[in-house]
């Protein structure tokens, strides 16, 4: 399957990802899996390493409560 | 999100305040610090502290006024139904020097300010907001430091024994 975005990739494979990279923070270019970090600094100084800025997407594989991420109040997309 | 050893900071109100609005300032960490390097200039700007909110977010214009590049997107729910939106990864510097380094931020038209401090670093703490004499107080502290629990604290005074006046040097009734 080809998704549109690595974020797509991420949010269709997330139950696999989870289980496979627990607590982990991914590194995902063109919908691959290129690297696992135990925090979002070592994710970020390894993507800038290697890829381009804006070219790769950090994703954190947690069940989180926050997410999808709610605001209540003073954030009105049109 | 990598988090200080401590920090507190105290913001008082000439009335009631019906926002809480701080100065914060951002810093872009991919410029320099992730480099090894010492850390850009920091761009200064208005924060309301919302409880509503689950995450920190920045507006479209600071995210462009920094230069900053999505590092992913994020689904939200809002007033206006669910949206995808990006996310970027910020330095937050808040009152009195509290750093706090990699916060993920969305991007989000705020009404009334440039950033949002979310329920994310709120619970990093203690927050409280007190109203005596009709002015607003707001103290952040983190770590967490004490529990309040105002039903207890009024439990606690009602239990107190009664107290006699003290005979001798007090006035006579």
């Amino acid at each position: 399957m080809k998704y549109k975005t690595d974020y797509e990739f991420f949010i269709q494979n997330k139950a696999d990802l989870i289980e496979k990279y627990f607590g982990q923070f991914i590194i995902i270019k063109d919908q691959v899996v290129v690297g696992a970090f135990n925090s979002l600094t070592e994710a970020m100084v390894f993507g800038l390493s290697n890829f381009e800025k804006g070219t790769f997407t950090v994703e954190e594989c947690v069940d989180s409560s926050f997410e999808p991420q709610v605001f209540h109040s003073r954030v009105i997309f049109i | 999100m990598r988090i200080p050893p401590s920090g507190s900071f105290t913001t008082k109100y000439q009335g009631l305040s019906g926002v809480l609005l701080t100065d914060i300032s951002i810093n872009d960490p991919t410029i320099n610090r992730y480099k090894g390097l010492a850390q850009s200039s920091l761009y200064a700007k208005k924060a309301i502290w919302d409880t509503g909110a689950t995450a920190s977010a920045i507006t479209p214009k600071v995210a462009a006024d920094l230069n900053l590049q999505a590092i992913g997107q994020v689904t939200v729910n809002t007033a206006n139904g669910p949206t995808i939106t990006n996310v970027y990864v910020v330095d937050i510097l808040l009152p009195n020097n509290i750093w706090i380094s990699d916060v993920r931020v969305t991007e989000a038209p705020i009404v009334g300010a440039d950033a949002l401090i979310g329920m994310d670093i709120i619970l990093l703490g203690d927050f409280a907001v007190t109203n005596q004499n009709n002015k607003t107080t707001f103290s952040f502290i983190m770590p967490s430091i004490k529990e309040i629990d105002y039903v207890q604290q009024v439990k606690s005074k009602q239990k107190q024994p009664f107290q006699p006046p003290v005979k001798g040097r007090g006035r006579r009734i």
